[in-house]
Parts: C-alpha cells; structure tokens; sequence
C-alpha cells in the first residue's frame, strides 16, 4: 500500500476521526448513530427481551409439570405463550441478529458505518418503542392471549374485544419498521459500502449470508404487515377482511402471516449460519469449503423457504394437489441446508481443528439443527402432518429448529466475538459447564416432548387430565427447563465477568483472516482509521498485519476534511471506489421520528383516531428535516480519497446509496401492493358469501383521471429532472408534479367517498383497501414533489445535485405504476361482484 | 458519472425468480379452476381441464427454467478457475438455475395424478 | 420384508401402549392412524440412521480426516449434502404422496356414512343425517369397521377436530366445511380434542368417539333419536 501523503501521526489520525465519529457523552448518548453503539444496543436489547421470554417460558413449565395444574388459569395462561412465543420471534430473534448485523458488517467490508446510520438509530427506537408497549401491555395484564400468530376470528373483534390484539397488531408492526429498515440498509451496505478491490467474488461469506437474508426480509415482512394492518382496520373501523359473515375469509390472514412466518424461520437461521461459517474456517485453520457452493445453496434457500407457507396449514382443508407443492418444497428446503452442513463438516476434514469454547457451543448446533431438520421432514409429509399438526411434537421440532439453529450459533458467536466486542480475552472457567447445562437441559426439554406431541397433547392447552398419561413427560420436559434456565444464567454470569474482568486481548485472538480483527479491540466509532485495499478474498487476509497500516493511514480515506464523515462507495461488482459517502452526524432526529410514530401507535392504541394525526403531521414535517439536514448549495469538485485517485461526492453520482435505498423500498412496497391485490382475489374466489347482495360500485370516471393525472404527474417529475440537466429551471415542472399529484388524490377521495358503506361486505371494504392504497401513495408523493420543489427554490440542485429531484422521480414513476394496477384491480372488483361501474 | 451497470448480478436470481412465478402460478390457478369446476370439465378421457391446465403450467414452468439454464450455461466461463467477479457471478448464476430446474421438476412432481380438488 | 418391518413397529407400539393414554397416535385404532404411524417408525428409524451417519462423519472428519481421501469435500458435500439426501427425499416425498391420497384424495367408497361435526366454543355437536334429526354433544356415535365422512365446519371461531387413534385432523373455519375420512376397526371409546387454539376453554373442548358394532348401530342411534340411553355401550378398549 502507498503512504498516506500528507503522513500524519496514527495518534493525531485517531483524535481527528473520533473528534467527529465519536458519539457525545451524557443525554447525547441518546443521538447516537454510530453502527458499533447501536449494534451493542440492539444486542443487549434483545438479550434483556430474551429473558423476558425465557421467564414466561418457566411459567409455562411450571404451569404444565404436572396433570391438573391450577398454578395459573386459561386467561393468563393465553397470555404467557402468546407473549413468549411473541417476544422470541419479533422481539429477540430478528433485533438479535440485526444487532450482529450492524455492529459487524462495516468491518467485516472495510466500511467506517452503515450506509445510513440514521436509519440503523430509528429502526434502534422503533424496536426500542414497539417493544415496550407490549412488555407493559404485559404487565398490565392486558397482553396478547390469542397465540402468537393471531388467528381471526379468534383475535378479530366479536371474539377477543379487549385491547389486547390491538396491542400485538400496533406493537409488532411498529417494531417492523426497523426490520424493514434494517433489511434495505443492510442490502444497500453491503452491495455499495465495501473496502476497493472487495469485489463481489471476495466478500466474507458473512456478507452474502446477510445480504440474501436482508433480501428475504424485504420480500417476508410486507405480507405480515399488510395483513396486521388489515387486521387493525378490522378491529377499529369495523371492515370484514377476515370475516366469514361478511365475505371475508379468516384463511386470509393464514396465509398472509405464513407467508411471512415461514420465510422468517430462515431469516432467522442464515444469519446464525453466515456466523457458522466465519468460525468454523477460523478453528479448522483452513478456509471455507465449497464458498460458491454455498452462496448457490442459500440462494436457493431463500426461494425455496418462499414456497413452504402452507405446510402450516395443511389441515385447513386445500386439496392434496397443492399440499403436495408445499410438502416438497418443504422437504427440498433440506438439500441446501445439508449441503450447507456438509461444507462446514468438510472445512474441518480439510483443516487442523483445534477446539475452544466457540466450537463447544457449535457442537451443540449440530446436534440439536440436525435433529430439528429431520423432523421437520417428517411434518413436511402431508399424512405424518395430519397427526402431528398442533401437538407438542411441533412445539418440539419448533424449538430444535430455532435454539438449535440460532441460539446455538449465536451463544458460539458470543464467545467468539467477545473479545471483539470488549477487548478482552474469554477463558474457560464458566462457559463450559453452562454449555452443558443449556445442551443437557434443552435436550431434556424438548426431546421426549416429540414422543408428547405423539401421544396426543394439543398445543396450547393450560392443563391435561391425569388420565392421559403425560404427567413424567412433562414433569421431564420441566425439570430439563429449569436445568437450561440455570445454564443461561451462567452463561451471563460469565459473559459479564468475562467483559468486566477478563485478560486484555491481543489483536486477532483467535488467528482469524477476516477484516473485522484489523479493527483495534474494542473497536473505535470510526472502524478503520483508512480502508483497506482488497486483494484476495477478504477471508484469507491478515489482520495482524492489515490493522497496523491501516491505522497508520496507509489505506484510502487516512484523513479528515470539512469536517465530514467519510466512508467510500464502490460498484456493486467490481468494488472500484465510485463515490466518497458523506454520512450524518449524531443526531435526535431518530429518537423523536420514532416517538413521534410511538405517540401515534399509542393514539391509534387508545382510540384516539383523530388525534392521531397529529403525530402524522409531526412525523411528516421530522422527516423533512431528516432530508434537508444533508445536502449542498454548491458543486463539490471530485475528492482525493488516497491512492492518488478521486471520486465524486455520493450526491453528485447517479446511484449513491439513497438512490438504491429507495429502489429496494419501492420493491417491499411492490409486495405490499401485490399482496393486497392477491388478498382481494382470493377473497373473491375462496370465501364464503360471494358475491355480496349489494356490491359497492367504482366510479370509473373520477379513477380514471386519477390514472391520468398520476402518469402525468410521473412525466411531469421526468421532465423536470431533464430540465435540470440540461441547466434550465425544474421548478414549474416539479409545481405541475405536485399539482398533478393533488388532482390525483382528490380523484381518488372521490372515488372512496363513492364506497357508501365499506363495513358492509368485504368486497366493499377490499375496495376500499386499494383505493386507500393507491391514495397514501399519491399523498406521499405530493411530500416528495413539495420537497423537492423547496430543494430547486433553493439551490440545492444544479445540473449535478439532481438527486434528491430523481429519488423523487423513482416515487412519482412508483405511484403512477400503483395507481393503475390498484385502479384496475379496484374495477375489476367491483365488476366481479356484480356493482356497478360508472 | 454513469455507475458500472450489470445484469450478471441480478442473474443469479434468474432461474428461481421463474420457480416463483411458476408457483404463484401454478397455485394460483389451482384454486381458482377449483373455483369454477374445471375439475369436473372432460378433456380427454380421465384427463379434466384442470388437470390439463396445470399439467401444461407445470412443464411450461419446467420448459422456462430450462431455457434459462441453457442461456446461462453459455454465458458460463469456459474455465472455472479465478476468473474475476463477473466469471464468478455466471457461474454462481447458472448452478443455480441448474438447482431451481430441479426444483421446479420436483416441487410439481405430483401434478399429473394428485387429487387437484377437495371432493 | 413389509411383514416383519410391521410386526417390529407393532411390537414398539405394544410398548408404548403401555403408557399410552386414550390419545396415543402410536397406539392406531383405524386404518389412517396406522398408516401413519407405520410411516412415523418408519421415518424415525431412518432419522436414527441419518443422524448417526451426520454426526459420524463430523466427528471423522475432526479427529481422522484421512479416511474421506485426498479432497474430503467431494465424498462429504457431492455425497453426503447432495446425492444421498436427494435420493431419501424423493423416496420419502412419493411415499408420502401415495399414503396421502390415499387418505385425503377422493375416495372410491361407494358406502361412505355422513356425519356432520360442528365446533363451537367450547363444545362440539355431531348430527347423523337420516336419523330423525338426531344430535349429539361432546359424544359421537360411530359404527366399528365403517368408512365415516366427517363434515366438518365451526360457528365461531377455528377448531380442529381430532381423534388421535383414529387418524388426522381436519381444521373446522367458520364460513367452510372440511371434511376428513375416519374408520374404527374394532367397537370402543377413543378420546378426541380440539387441537386449535380457540380461546380459553380450548383445553375442555373434549369429545369422546364412541364406536358400536355395525349391526348395533342403527338401534343404538334410535334408541339415542328417542331420548333414551343406548342399552349397550361398548365398554373401555381392550
Ligand atoms: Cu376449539
């Protein structure tokens, strides 16, 4: 590597960085939005909500030891498993991983942060918030009782009336937000964020893991949040989406929550199994084998575990035909994963293992995966299903599936990247009797309950007549519950002492050849005082050597200027340096976005339905000021970013990160929209009472120039971006954009306002849907055009800066395609249930 | 500054994005023929029309995938050594469409004979 | 072969009779339930194997490594994560597919008995068709060694309607009715429960099957339409 050329000392390199990365102390703890605080925060976080779930499961055991139990009743009870099984998926699991994601993933690239950490601090609250409501919705005694995956009409207003649904349906989709926030950061991070010369044939395997995971979730999370929203709107305005009386169907939001459900089981596995793969090569002391073998079979994975959703409802009456899609591509999912098993196993044939606490705890995962994925085999054949189906054999398969494949790899991970995390050595004295206690016990927990769920005891129930003979089983299955409770309580215990009081560590403890050791242990905010030249693949560098130079400033990027945050942007492909990211300083903007979205939960929690637009309208205007905090009135000449090369500033190229991030936001919409069509189609060919006695009508001329006018509006913002390349003024065309838009939105309120009574059918309410949809999107993008309208007026464009008029001109070309297919599918709806069009 | 545009990356994707469609479709159409009777509309012999109609979705789908294998496979790199990124993303494109023809062949497997309707 | 595969499944089936209660799956009472359960032994016995091969081959390869050849990642990944698991699935999936129609596809019965099963909360409620409007509640009458179409639908919320030695369940959704084919190969009492969760009288909604001999069965359903106590009840499984 070349010399830095203006060689400064590493010390004056290091006080100039954190002087700007570095987060403030005291109440600006709260403006953080640095990617190794936040990370740590989300990690700690989900750990605290794990043992929030880890006790109600001891409730459950308690409650289940023996025949007859009258420790808590059927009300309570409903509550306890709807809230663990509740708080492990969304509250611990998904943030858990996040947390991993964010703190590691910008030093595993050679990136200095995320690439919008702003966003890694909002998605932080949202989580932070949403989650809260439920644990004091808890403690309220008003949490969710009806099973963690909702079914209506159980959960649908007639049957439970109190606030508890509302609160799993505000909370959790609130905590979404930063799942969903997550996942396209992580995309945009991954593909743009890397250190020169990683191309996309060098990335840690890591990196694919979590980018294909990041993909899944762009494409698992909207169906579960359209359907929790539908939900809602069920519950609080009273439209039939999931009513069987009224057109609706409850299968609905089956599929609706499966298909997010059984994605989500993967999601929450490939990142466990990118951290497998990290630690193995390091252990066996030879590099990963098969790396393109398994990027091919996650990728298949990640379609496949798309086509699964219906083994969760096999007994709900479809026809053998299409079960058996399901059933084999449930049984397929399994030939990637073994082959993924299989390449791990085959690293360490090649290498020359050496053992430590880590591949203690990897042990473990293979046992317990393994056993997890041969019954789930087993439920994916569609007669052993019929039996098993809502018994304790699933609760089993369920928990072997998920501790084995991610609390397993993630205790691994805890030890392996501890002294990443603290800077200090881990040794022995504790980890190994607590790993035989979690192993000893869950195993104890959950493998006679297969043989349970077998001699046929129903999931769910809060006791059992002694009749039946499932008292030892049982008793077993809470005796091993507690052993495991004591082994994750050591587990802390050790983790705690270990961060507090454990030897300083040396670079690079374990000999890894990954990037992230050539960080200093802990780490500082900025990562890496320069970024590294990649040229190998990044899992066969060497730290030990990499971090000294880099901290030297040998790498790109060794200085500070304009007191700018700086990281570098490559080509998706090649990873050549393409732009130099200016990213955002600390800020509360995050904090009070969230907040303000949490007033509004709450205002929507408590009924509050007009109030609630006020914290829409603060929302609106904080988000504005997220976008005009950045941003430049003037030209910025091409940077030095070292190397003696230069790149533009990322607002002055064509496809920074926003401008991706944007385009993977309008894709999870595209399954929003997609999704909402789709459940009006199957309502109308799968429900009961259709079509409806009285059908609600569209008026085609009133949707028809709200097609007009939002093409228009489209072209309008194409044109205007034109203008402005050319060097002329974009002004009156992003006016006639905004215009446009407007004339659309009151097309489109004409043509709800034409739905006289949308409680009445399903039909009505499903119309009502689409046209609503279309409509958010025509009001956001009157946001967009004013934005940008404000922007031109104020020079913060020129033929260069043209960003924020394109990033704009990808939602206004997004709403034109949304309101046709809404419109038309909001036409053909009515025509298919027999209204009228006019 | 025009960025480096690639179709190769979106490529490894190809042959499972046509797995998907084919599924949506495949499923799709199985309710709604279920729906409209076409399971009790003759054909030919035992065969129904929903039995036709699924059949034809099903190597339809499988014709797909394979046309996309082939395609892929002469994009692949004669050698398979290390041949930079966009060698790589061929050839990580092209086994995995291999892997979703597969896939399509045996998630459809049961098309020809399986009840296709509840009765 | 297929005979003594099945006398070794009986023989752990009879162990676990022992300790099994009314709602043993391992212990099947109808055609269905024994189908499946073969199938779960099945399933169990190749699992064993499968686990013990995977588990093997990771502790070979930490501790003799040799024995997998000069390149151990074509035996391991090619055989082990490929070929190998691909040839078991694709058995296994047929099989299934085969066992499944047969259970769930259309039916060849020509002399298939309708009963209609309707859950709601938190009870359930069977009425035979033909017999004078007769209903019964958390009972259902069956006669032994005859192909039963359940009908099956719920006025409320979800339920499913289980009896575990008998066969499969079937989910009963308000707005639909679903149907399941059961058969009791000998007259006696099996236990059946609600296996869906729906709300807090989930764990009560118990019914119990009550199979009569054949030639029984019109008398008893009579006798049950006339208000009257069936003379003669089968008394507990053998
Ligand atoms: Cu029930």
């Amino acid at each position: 590597m070349s010399a830095n050329p203006d060689m400064i000392s590493p010390i004056k390199l290091h006080k100039e960085l954190a002087r700007l990365w570095d987060t403030p102390p005291g109440w600006g703890r709260f403006s953080a939005v640095n990617h190794t605080v936040l990370g740590k925060r989300f990690i700690i976080a989900a750990f605290v909500f794990f043992s929030i779930g880890g006790v109600l499961a001891m409730l459950i055991r308690a409650q289940l030891a023996t025949s007859g139990s009258a420790f808590v009743g059927p009300e309570i009870y409903g509550q306890i498993f709807t809230m663990h099984g509740s708080i492990m998926m969304f509250l611990f699991a998904i943030p858990m991983f996040e947390g991993f994601a964010i703190y590691l993933l910008p030093k595993l690239l050679g990136a200095r942060d995320m690439a919008f950490p702003r966003l890694t601090a909002f998605g932080f609250w949202c989580y932070i918030f949403g989650g809260s409501i439920l644990i004091v919705a808890m403690l309220a005694g008003v949490a969710p009782d009806g099973g963690w995956f909702m079914y209506t009409p159980l959960n649908s207003g007639v049957y439970s009336p109190g606030i508890n649904a509302d609160v799993w349906l505000l909370g959790i989709t609130f905590v979404e937000i930063s799942a969903l926030s997550a996942a396209v950061e992580i995309i945009v991070s991954v593909l743009k964020l890397r250190a020169p010369g990683m191309s996309i044939d060098r990335m840690p395997i890591m990196a694919w893991y979590l980018l294909i995971t990041a993909f899944m979730m762009l494409f698992g999370f909207p169906p579960l949040i359209l359907g929790s929203v539908l939900l809602e709107l069920e519950r609080a305005f009273d439209l039939p989406f999931f009513d069987p009386t009224r057109g609706g169907d409850s299968l609905l939001w089956q599929h609706l929550f499966w298909l997010f459900g059984h994605p989500e089981v993967y999601i929450i596995f490939l990142p466990a199994a990118g951290a497998i793969s990290m630690m193995i090569p390091t252990f066996a002391r030879h590099e990963l084998v098969g790396y393109r073998t398994i990027i091919v079979a996650v990728i298949a994975v990640a379609f496949l575990s798309f086509g699964l959703w219906v083994h969760h409802m096999f007994t709900v009456g479809i026809p053998h035909l299409a079960l058996s899609f399901f059933s084999a591509a449930s049984g397929l999912v399994a030939i990637p994963t073994a082959i993924q098993i299989f390449a791990w196993i085959a690293t360490i044939a090649h290498g020359r293992p050496r053992f430590d606490v880590p591949m203690l705890y990897l042990g473990g995962f293979f046992v317990v995966f393994i056993i997890g994925g041969l019954t789930g085999v087993m439920l994916a054949m569609v007669p052993f299903n019929f039996q098993a189906h809502d018994t304790h054999f699933v609760v089993a398969h369920m928990h072997y599936v998920l501790v084995g494949g991610f609390v397993f790899p993630m205790l691994a991970a805890a030890y392996y990247w501890l002294p990443h995390f603290t800077g200090r050595t881990s040794d022995h004295r504790l980890s190994v009797p607590a790993f035989w206690m979690i192993f000893g016990g869950f195993n104890l927990t959950f493998f006679l309950m297969h043989l349970t769920g077998l001699l046929g005891m129903p999931r769910r129930v809060e006791t059992y007549p002694m009749e039946a003979k499932w008292d030892w089983l049982n008793l077993v299955s809470s005796i091993g519950g507690f052993i495991m409770a004591i082994g994750f309580a050591l587990f802390v215990l050790d983790i705690v002492v270990q961060a507090r009081f454990g030897m300083p560590a040396r670079r690079n403890p374990w000999q890894a050849r990954t990037l992230e050791w050539a960080t200093a242990t802990p780490p500082t905010s900025y990562g890496f005082a320069s970024l590294p030249l990649i040229e190998d693949r990044a899992d066969r560098l060497d730290p030990e050597k990499l971090g000294p130079a880099l901290a030297r400033g040998d790498g790109y990027l060794g200085f500070t200027r304009n007191g700018w945050m700086e990281t570098l942007g490559v080509d998706m492909v090649t990873a050549r340096p393409t732009e130099v990211v200016v990213l955002p300083r600390s800020t509360f903007l995050p904090l009070w976005t969230a907040l303000a979205i949490g007033s509004f939960v709450l205002c929507l929690l408590f009924k509050f339905y007009w109030l609630s637009l006020l914290p829409v309208a603060v929302v609106v205007v904080l988000f504005l000021m997220w976008a005009a905090a950045t941003g430049n009135r003037e030209d910025t000449p091409p940077l030095d970013i070292g190397h003696g090369q230069s790149a533009e500033v990322h607002w002055q190229v064509e496809r920074p990160p926003s401008w991706w991030a944007m385009t993977f936001t309008l894709a999870a919409d595209g399954v929003v929209v997609t999704s909402l069509i789709f459940s009006a189609l199957f309502l109308r060919v799968v429900a009961p009472d259709w079509p409806p006695a009285t059908a609600a009508a569209a008026p085609t001329a009133a949707l028809a120039l709200a097609v007009i006018a939002s093409i228009a509006a489209a072209a309008a913002g194409r044109f205007g971006v034109g203008r402005l390349k050319a060097g002329a003024s974009p002004i009156a065309a992003q006016a006639a954009c905004l215009l446009l838009h407007v004339v659309a939105l009151a097309a489109l309120a004409a043509g709800l306002a034409g739905i006289d009574d949308a409680t009445r059918h399903a039909q009505a309410a499903m119309l009502a849907a689409v046209l609503g949809l279309a409509a958010l999107h025509v009001a956001i993008g009157i946001i967009f055009a004013g934005f940008g309208l404000w922007r031109a007026a104020n020079g913060y464009v020129s033929p260069r800066r043209s960003l924020d008029l394109r990033i704009g001109g990808l939602w206004h070309d997004a709403t034109a395609v949304i309101v046709l297919v809404c419109v038309v599918s909001g036409v053909l709806l009515a025509l298919a249930a027999g209204g009228e069009v006019w | 500054m025009r960025a480096h545009r690639s179709i190769d990356l979106p490529l490894v994707a190809a042959g499972f994005t046509i797995w998907s469609i084919g599924f949506v479709a495949v499923y799709g159409v199985l309710s709604l023929g279920c729906a409209a009777g076409w399971d009790t509309v003759p054909v030919l012999g035992p065969v129904t029309l929903q039995r036709a109609i699924l059949v034809a979705l099903s190597l339809g789908t499988a014709a797909a995938t394979a046309a996309v294998t082939l395609l892929l496979a002469r994009r692949r790199p004669a050698a398979t050594g290390q041949g930079g990124p966009t060698d790589f993303l061929r050839i990580v494109a092209f086994y995995t469409a291999v892997a979703a023809t597969a896939s399509v062949l045996f998630t459809f497997s049961g098309v020809a004979v399986l009840s296709s309707c509840v009765p | 072969m297929p005979g003594a595969r099945r006398a070794a499944a009986l023989a752990v089936s009879l162990l676990f009779a022992g300790c099994a209660g009314d709602h043993s799956t391992l212990d099947p009472a109808g055609p269905s339930a024994r189908a499946v359960a073969t199938l779960w032994w099945i399933m169990l016995g190749g699992s064993a194997v499968i686990f013990a091969a995977t588990t093997a081959a990771l502790v070979l390869a930490w501790t003799r490594p040799r024995i997998f050849g000069g390149d151990p990642s074509r035996p391991l990944v090619l055989w082990g994560g490929l070929i190998l698991p691909s040839v078991i699935l694709v058995a296994l999936v047929f099989a299934a597919f085969a066992l499944g129609e047969r259970m769930i596809g259309r039916s060849g019965s020509t002399d298939l008995l309708r009963i209609e099963a309707e859950g709601r909360r938190w009870q359930w409620e069977f009425r035979y068709p033909g017999a004078g409007g007769l209903a019964t509640i958390d009972t259902l009458h069956v006669p032994a060694g005859r192909e039963i179409e359940f009908s099956v639908t719920s006025t409320d919320v979800i339920h499913s309607f289980w009896v575990p030695r008998l066969g499969g369940k079937i989910d009963a959704i308000p707005g639909h009715r679903n149907t399941i084919r059961l058969l009791a190969d000998t007259p006696g009492r099996y236990g059946g429960v609600c296996a869906e969760f729906c709300g807090t009288g989930h764990t009560v909604m118990r019914f119990e099957v009550i199979a009569h001999a054949a030639e029984d069965y019109d008398a008893v359903l009579a006798r049950l339409a006339a208000g009257e106590a069936p003379e003669e009840m089968p008394g507990d499984r053998p």
